[in-house]
């Protein structure tokens, strides 16, 4: 049971004995709340699961190694039965334990996972033994297909994390050895991961395959365009992840781990992206398109207006739901999501360099508002995180401006005593805040 | 049902296995036989293990032999462009040399009609010609096997070319099967000419290449004989197409002057035995003319402007079989030519 749940069923009863609230009344309470009691969840032996996985995984790496040293001594059909035999016997294992009850399926997940490292190893041993020196991202693509579909066959996260650490691999080794880029990197974890993910309810293998898209999204453009395209793109994904975390949160309230993964990786892109426009130099390169380094522009175009239009839709479906149908709460500071892509695409667009000293200046404002609000909120409602947050981006606003605005140590320290000052008011209203609603000091 | 998928994506994966071991074995059975030149160096794969590099003779493709879009490719100036080249398929046309030696005919984007062809990939694209990678430039061994093999290259079979047979499959895929080595090797020392004074310590000055003393090696265990024509006539100066800014030639290739050879120009050598030649740089048969100035006149090669640039090997080109018919243990003579490594107006480059 949820820990919420067991306190508020806690209360409950004591509401009834203070009678706070009437017997039946406290009955219609708990019923409401109550949630069924989950033993199977309970038995598994989670420990066992999570180093079991761990271990296939490390065992494959090992046999990996183990066969690179290329033993002259085992002759070359005698290497191609040991790691036939590996495969078979390690899947043939994974499915008697995978058609039990109970816990053993999940063990036979961790199995499967070691075929599939086998199954990587024989990549490598049929290309040594063969001496197969051919394009070699390929064998991390094969590898991570299989384990990709193996991840789909058993709706596995485990076989999932093994595949988004292989595409990534692959992805890099395309980008960062060969120069050439691939797109499919990125398809593959948003169109073959995330689904994953969000049909087992991972929080997990959702914030793997986040991380993996944000950071191949970043690889990716840089090569095909230029640092301002996958800057852009990255703030697109920034945008249209708070809004899939918002959406989430209302029409998919048993995904709350899923949506605070989205909103963790939503709001680091744009306040990373947000944070770096507020100094005036970086503001004039990264929303200026017309520098193109890469060899194709338009690609890293399509991808970066791709992100943009599906994060505008995300935050006009929100409109709807919350401004005219009533249905979901946004906090207003949130708006300014949207509003940013609007206007970093804007200029990016119009080609604006010259206004890089308005850019910066607006996003100056702009953390500065959502600091205040976030600050503001927290307090209101005396939450611990909001609060934190809102200090703490206030403070890196303050402190980068130290640098390249106040020119003398008395305007700088002016500056500190001022964010001091408003520190302690802050903590002043806090304390008053959670007093006025009963919680301790 | 989740067992079932379970088992045809294990199948699957089995089944990918099978398909890239099966394709190299049949092609490793049934393929066109082939042997190529190569030189190894060694070293190590993080998956694979150790191995053998191999840098083919064919691994470099001369603009000459460049047909269709890889020799608009090679016209390209702009490093973006060159870059995007990286990775592109290409088709080398072979053809089999008088020593049984496979060389490239051409080099396409297409794969020719007729004739056994190697598919390989762009590595890099310069105006001079195309490297490409075939898929079979390295050879997997033991760690002690491949350092091994270094060391041989390096000392006991020193310019001594490696031999690799491999099979052709009709899609022009390759499988290397293994390799030998030439009983005959060359290795060259250069004479240089000394240090002038210099005033100013932080000023390096070039020692010009003034002459070559070369050997030649018979590592084999039988007896090699070389053919040694008066004034170092068997010896040619080719120059070094793996270094793409060589913008000089031998003035000497022009001259269609040779020597009949005798009983006395032919050398056996026991097994283990060198023989020494040397060869002055600063006489007229060993000029170079500069590519980039038709019509100059040749030059000697420490008189370069770009020492560098002026980049060469020395290549023993015995007589034909024809030529030396009759002569006493002409059927000693190996008649494939070798080739020194490099060496430019400065220094020995590899």
């Amino acid at each position: 049971m949820d820990k919420n749940i067991r306190w508020l069923m806690a209360e409950i009863d004591r509401w009834k004995a203070e009678g706070l609230v009437s017997p039946e009344q406290g009955d219609r309470i708990r019923q409401r709340y109550e949630q069924p009691p989950a033993p199977a969840a309970e038995s598994v032996p989670w420990g066992l699961l999570v180093f079991a996985t761990a271990g296939a995984i490390v065992i494959g790496l090992g046999v990996i190694l183990l066969f690179a040293y290329n033993w002259d001594e085992i002759p070359k059909f005698g290497k191609l039965a040991l790691v036939f035999g590996a495969i078979i016997g390690a899947h043939i294992a994974a499915a008697r334990l995978l058609a039990k009850e109970g816990w053993q399926p999940k063990l036979g997940e961790a199995l499967a996972a070691l075929g599939t490292m086998f199954y990587g190893a024989g990549i490598w041993l049929v290309a040594q033994i063969y001496n197969i020196d051919e394009h070699y991202p390929n064998g991390f693509l094969f590898w991570a297909l299989g384990a990709l579909a193996m991840a789909w066959a058993l709706r596995s996260v485990a076989n999932g994390l093994l595949a988004v650490v292989l595409v990534v691999i692959w992805g890099s080794c395309e980008a960062f050895d060969f120069r050439a880029p691939q797109y499919w990197s990125i398809l593959l974890i948003a169109g073959g991961l995330v689904p994953l993910a969000w049909q087992q309810r991972s929080a997990l293998l959702l914030a793997a395959a986040l991380a993996s898209i944000q950071f191949l999204l970043a690889v990716n453009i840089v090569h095909w365009g230029s640092g301002a395209h996958a800057f852009t793109a990255s703030l697109a994904l920034g945008v249209l992840l708070v809004a899939a975390a918002r959406l989430t949160q209302s029409e998919r309230p048993d995904y709350g781990h899923g949506a605070g993964v989205m909103t963790f990786f939503g709001f680091g892109a744009f306040l990373v992206c947000a944070y770096l426009l507020s100094f005036k130099g970086a503001a004039s390169e990264l929303l200026d398109w017309t520098r193109r380094y890469g060899p194709q522009p338009a690609l890293a175009g399509a991808f970066g207006w791709t992100l943009f239009a599906a994060g505008l839709a995300g935050w006009a479906w929100i409109a709807r739901r919350s401004l005219w149908q009533k249905e979901m709460e946004i906090g207003r500071e949130e708006w300014l999501l949207p509003i940013a892509l609007l206007y970093c695409f804007g200029v990016g667009g119009l080609g604006a360099r010259d206004w890089a000293l308005l850019v910066s200046w607006s996003f100056n404002l702009m953390l500065l508002g959502l600091a205040i609000m976030w600050m503001w909120r927290g307090c209101q409602l005396s939450r611990l995180g909001p609060t934190v947050l809102g200090s703490l981006l206030l403070g890196a606003v303050v402190l980068a401006r130290y640098f390249d605005l106040f020119q003398s140590l008395a305007s700088r320290g002016l500056a500190f005593i001022i964010l001091g000052g408003i520190f302690v008011a802050e903590a002043m209203f806090y304390r008053k805040m959670r007093q006025a609603k009963g919680g301790g000091a | 049902m989740k067992v079932k998928l379970a088992l045809l994506v294990a199948a699957l994966q089995v089944l990918v296995l099978a398909f890239m071991a099966g394709q190299r074995e049949w092609i490793s059975r049934t393929g066109t036989p082939l042997v190529l030149r190569t030189a190894p160096v060694d070293p190590n794969d993080p998956m694979r293990g150790a191995y053998v590099r191999l840098d083919y003779d064919i691994s470099y493709v001369p603009l000459a032999l460049c047909r269709g879009e890889t020799l608009k490719w090679t016209k390209s100036t702009d490093y973006r462009e060159q870059r995007a080249m990286r990775d592109r398929v290409v088709y080398a046309a072979l053809g089999v040399d008088p020593h049984g030696i496979a060389e490239v005919t051409s080099l396409s984007d297409i794969p020719p009609v007729d004739g056994p062809y190697l598919k390989g990939r762009v590595e890099s694209v310069d105006p001079a010609g195309i490297r490409v990678r075939y898929g079979i430039e390295a050879l997997f061994t033991s760690k002690r096997t491949a350092i091994r093999t270094e060391a041989m290259a390096l000392n006991a079979k020193a310019g001594a070319p490696m031999n690799v047979r491999v099979a052709v499959g009709s899609s022009g895929t390759a499988v290397l099967k293994d390799f030998t080595w030439e009983p005959l090797g060359i290795t060259i020392a250069l004479d240089r000419a000394p240090r002038r004074e210099n005033n100013d310590p932080q000023r390096w000055q070039p020692q010009p290449t003034t002459g070559l003393t070369v050997t030649l090696h018979n590592y084999g265990d039988k007896d090699v004989a070389i053919v040694n024509l008066p004034d170092a006539r068997s010896f040619r100066m080719v120059p070094n197409t793996r270094f793409a800014g060589t913008h000089y030639t031998w003035a000497g290739g022009k001259s269609s002057t040779t020597a009949t050879p005798t009983a006395a120009d032919i050398h056996v050598l026991k097994p283990g035995a060198i023989d020494t030649i040397h060869l002055d740089l600063t006489q007229p048969r060993w000029w170079i003319i500069d590519t980039r100035k038709p019509g100059s006149d040749p030059i000697p090669l420490q008189k370069a402007a770009e020492g560098w640039a002026a980049s060469f090997r020395i290549e023993y080109s015995p007589p034909t079989a024809e030529a030396v018919r009759g002569l006493p243990n002409a059927d000693l003579i190996r008649h494939a030519p070798l080739r020194s490594r490099a060496f430019n107006a400065n220094q020995g480059v590899d």
